[in-house]
């Protein structure tokens, strides 16, 4: 089975314990407005503009029927009306135009995580999936994770926690770790800013503690949005009350998502 | 094996020249210090290197079991049991070392003045006999530095101290702690000595495993470690020697070192090594000896000299494009490294090839990489013609001395069969020039993006007003992204170099030794034109075995696997590879001594030789380089050495912030 996948990045050391490496996998039924991955949101390929490799020879400027690339000084890319039909990547010849995400199977992964396993099993890393929602693509998350547990390797899934119930206890047998992200404990605020209400969410997260599975919280810190008090307050009391050892992890924001929105022709969802 | 006319004459002509310097010696002995001697040594009057080049140590086991008392005697007793030039070469060694016996008696009368008793005892001693305490071990240490006239490679130093520390431990006669001071001292001693002169070649060796597989680790080793840990020194250069059953204490040490971001503590896989140096026809106790020199190369503790040459393959590229001509924009001049040098203008070791044909006429890839090989071992043949050493500089005697079977059989150490010199041929930038291999391979030959006289008139104008082709090159595929098809490249081009360098053999009919390693890496950026790789003239170049910096993008964990596909085990004159981690990918992880070490260990796992892990702060480097006198003690790795960074030349700063940020 093939999946959408945005990257594949190794010697990954903060997305679970050890030396892993870890697989962006496409599409998020969220739209936080913080998104740090925004390549990864859409769940079909998009056009993604590196203006470092770009030599100027305006070629996409010419090429694209929808008239989403300017000139002035330098390439600016809107994507508002892309229509994805791949001229401009054709055309361009210093690989400055590709696609956001790539269609491989489940083997093709297996093959790129297999090379570092020594480095896995000193260090007591593995393979992560994250995202987007990696279960967003079970069928594919399933066939992988299946595949790498038979390989000995350790599986940490990185997960926004929306997801069906169902998908959860599909692969819950092949994980060894879950990063669940909470943004907020308040159903109105979660709407607001992530686009979709939280009871799967928390219902998700009770039922992988019920079933004692390995969960550490991720708590994307946000200025203004999520860091007030009485959120984090809220979300740190409605773990300690369900199982007082988990670990809650802040994760302080990412700068580097300003130039990602620039390579995608968007403009960034939050005031920030 | 006699010993020629010319020989004795040219020894007899050091001998006198050394006796007289000798005297030059500074008397200095203090109350503050454990240990008598200067810092520093006298000039010399011609230039040293010639019967000494320094690279290699002094046979500490036999300097220590005889002392300078019980060589002097021994060549005095031996020279009975031979006549002529052989007699001669003992009653003269007699001579010199009576003359070390006698100023070492010196120091004792002055320590005896200023009423220094330790002092005292312990010179009196020397000048009669061998060590027995641990701080008369230390003290023979200190003088064979001074007596040895330039900084010179130290060897295993916690292995020949460990039996004088235990002995002393045995009696009661110090402890721990006590050692710490005197070792202490003599670490401070080498600072002094180094004088932060950068490449001094003060290296130790420290651990290791003996023929029986058991860790020779020891409470010096971890005394050292920890001190060099506290203290801020340059010197001396502190190398480990790691096995599968080293233990996590030393892991510890190690990794604590490599964080400090001094560029310090490199590492040496005891497995791949001494396998790969009774490959070589060393026999196992002298192969479980091995130790290391400035450059990391690998050379035998106690077991005679070494020497190295190296040539370029990337210059070879060059010669097969331009049908063995060069193709410089201009001719540079440089220095060594430091800014304080002189300016001298850089050359290729071989600057014209062979005729390999003309490149436009090379139809398919094979012929380009026949023609490629034919370059190299071109370069090979020329560099390894003459022989290493010659009758004109036989080894000072002082040093002689100490090596095996000098002695006993009144044989020079350079035609002495029982030395197991190290005299090695170095290949350096393979990475880079495996890169312009694969971009040739892939741009004309396979995908045919691009035409043969177009890729020559780039090169030929530096890829000036040639920014897409120059692009293109860049992004060809590169070593050191676990890529098989680049990688294999740089597989086979370093198994027919390791081939063709053994077949070389020295004067005591040993094999050369291959290497991959270059530590004129900065220069070779300016001595070779701009490469198919899309490197312009005097971008950054590959060092050692590591990929070209800015071209590996994957990470240290494909690094690692793509130089460890090349049997680097047999590359055993030293293939280092220089990684680099930035600091930042490290923040946050709640062990990164433990990351670091694991990278290390599965760095040996695979068979990798020497390994030069640093943690690098990118900003810190840039931030230096305009801001100077904010970062004077800014420590970073040049080649074998650490060096303050405002202190090296504009180009070798260059280097050093581009290979910084490679990932
Ligand atoms: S076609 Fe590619 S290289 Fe040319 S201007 Fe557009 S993005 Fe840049
Ligand atoms: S893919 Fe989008 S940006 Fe590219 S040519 Fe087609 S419409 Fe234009």
């Amino acid at each position: 089975m093939n999946g959408f996948i945005t990257k594949i990045q190794r010697f990954s050391l903060h997305d679970g314990p050890g030396i892993r490496t870890t697989v962006f996998l496409k599409g998020c039924p969220l739209t936080c407005v913080w998104c740090q991955n925004p390549e990864t949101i859409a769940e079909c390929p998009e056009v993604l503009f590196l203006n470092a490799h770009c030599i100027g020879c305006r070629k996409c400027v010419k090429s694209c029927p929808k008239k989403c690339f300017s000139w002035d000084n330098q390439i600016k890319f809107n994507s508002v009306n892309c229509n994805r039909c791949g001229l401009c990547i054709d055309n361009c010849p210093a690989e400055a135009l590709n696609w956001s995400s790539h269609e491989l199977s489940s083997d093709d992964i297996i093959r790129e995580a297999i090379k570092d396993k020594l480095y896995y099993d000193l260090s007591g890393g593995g393979l992560t999936l994250s995202g987007g929602e990696p279960l967003a693509q079970i069928g594919f998350c399933y066939e992988l994770a299946k595949k790498a547990k038979s390989l000995g390797l350790h599986i940490t899934i990185d997960t926004s926690g929306y997801v069906p119930r169902a998908a959860l206890e599909k692969i819950m047998p092949f994980v060894d770790l879950f990063l669940f992200d909470i943004k907020f404990v308040d159903r109105r605020l979660h709407q607001k800013y992530t686009g979709q209400p939280n009871d799967l969410i928390l219902g998700n997260f009770q039922l992988l503690c019920k079933l004692k599975k390995l969960v550490i919280v991720r708590v994307p810190v946000i200025t203004g949005i999520t860091d007030r008090q009485d959120n984090l307050f809220r979300i740190n009391d409605f773990i300690k009350q369900i199982d007082p050892a988990i670990k809650i992890d802040y994760i302080p924001f990412n700068a580097l998502m300003l130039e990602k929105y620039k390579m995608l022709g968007k403009t960034v969802l939050a005031k920030i | 094996m006699k010993i020629s006319d010319t020989l004795i004459e040219s020894i007899k002509k050091d001998t006198e020249s050394y006796s007289a310097w000798l005297k030059k010696i500074k008397l200095t002995v203090d109350k503050d210090y454990f240990l008598a001697g200067p810092f520093a040594s006298p000039e010399y009057k011609s230039w040293p290197r010639y019967h000494d080049n320094f690279h290699y140590p002094l046979g500490m086991r036999k300097m220590l079991s005889l002392g300078f008392a019980g060589i002097r005697d021994a060549a005095l007793r031996n020279s009975h049991n031979f006549k002529g030039n052989q007699r001669e070469y003992l009653l003269l060694t007699h001579e010199v070392y009576k003359n070390i016996t006698g100023l070492i008696a010196r120091f004792a009368a002055v320590a005896k003045d200023k009423n220094l008793g330790d002092i005292y005892r312990i010179c009196n001693n020397l000048s009669r006999r061998p060590p027995k305490t641990f701080q008369e071990a230390c003290q023979v240490y200190w003088f064979c530095a001074v007596l040895r006239i330039g900084t010179s490679t130290i060897g295993r130093i916690d292995q020949h101290l460990y039996p004088f520390y235990k002995g002393d431990r045995k009696k009661g006669l110090i402890d721990l702690d006590k050692a710490k001071l005197i070792i202490a001292e003599l670490l401070y001693r080498f600072e002094k000595r180094g004088a932060a002169k950068g490449d001094t070649l003060q290296n130790i060796t420290l651990g290791g495993k003996n023929s029986y597989g058991e860790d020779e680790a020891n409470d010096l080793t971890y005394a050292i470690l920890e001190l060099a840990a506290g203290n801020k020194y340059v010197e001396p250069k502190i190398n480990v020697r790691v096995h599968q059953n080293s233990s996590k204490r030393l892991w510890n040490l190690i990794t604590e070192l490599q964080m400090s971001g001094r560029g310090i503590c490199t590492i040496f896989n005891d497995e791949a090594i001494i396998n790969g140096l009774i490959k070589y026809g060393r026999p196992k106790e002298v192969a479980y000896n091995y130790c290391n020199d400035g450059c990391s190369e690998i050379i035998l503790d106690g077991f005679g000299e070494t020497w190295f040459r190296y040539i370029d393959c990337v210059k070879a590229i060059e010669h097969v494009l331009f049908n063995g001509e060069e193709n410089l924009p201009k001719r540079k001049k440089m220095q060594y490294y430091s800014k304080n040098e002189d300016y001298l203008e850089v050359k290729a070791p071989v600057q014209k090839g062979q005729k390999t044909g003309d490149f436009l006429m090379m139809n398919d890839f094979p012929a380009f990489y026949r023609a490629y090989l034919k370059q190299l071992k071109y370069q090979i043949d020329i560099m390894l013609r003459e022989p290493y050493n010659s009758d004109k500089y036989p080894m000072r005697l002082f040093t002689a001395a100490t090596m095996p079977d000098v002695l006993e059989k009144a044989r020079e150490p350079y035609a002495n069969k029982s030395c197991y010199h190290t005299y090695g041929l170095f290949i350096g930038s393979l990475g880079t020039a495996v890169n312009s291999l694969a971009a040739i391979k892939y741009l004309i030959y396979d995908k045919k993006i691009l035409t043969k006289p177009k890729l020559l008139t780039a090169l030929q104008n530096n890829f000036e007003s040639y920014p897409l082709i120059q692009k293109l090159c860049q992004q060809a595929p590169k070593f050191g992204n676990d890529d098989d098809l680049v990688d294999k490249m740089a597989v086979g081009i370093a198994g027919k170099f390791a081939v063709w360098v053994r077949a070389y053999k020295d004067s005591t009919g040993q094999p050369i030794l291959p290497g991959l390693y270059n530590h004129l890496f900065h220069h070779t950026a300016y001595s070779v034109g701009a490469t198919p790789d899309g490197r312009d003239f005097g971008s950054a170049i590959g060092e050692h075995i590591s990929p070209t910096p800015g071209t590996a993008f994957s990470g240290p964990t494909a690094i690692i696997n793509s130089v460890c596909k090349i049997n680097v085990g047999e590359q055993i004159f030293g293939s280092t590879l220089h990684l680099n981690i930035p600091v930042t990918s490290l923040k946050g992880t709640a062990n990164p001594q433990d990351i670091i070490a694991d990278l290390a260990k599965v760095f040996c796992l695979k068979g990798g030789c020497v390994l030069n892990l640093n943690v690098l702060d990118y900003q810190k480097l840039i931030e230096a380089q305009k801001h100077p006198e904010k970062y004077k003690d800014l420590l970073v790795r040049v080649w074998g050495f650490s060096y303050y960074f405002v202190n090296l030349s504009k180009e070798m700063q260059d280097h050093v912030i581009a290979r910084a940020k490679a990932l």
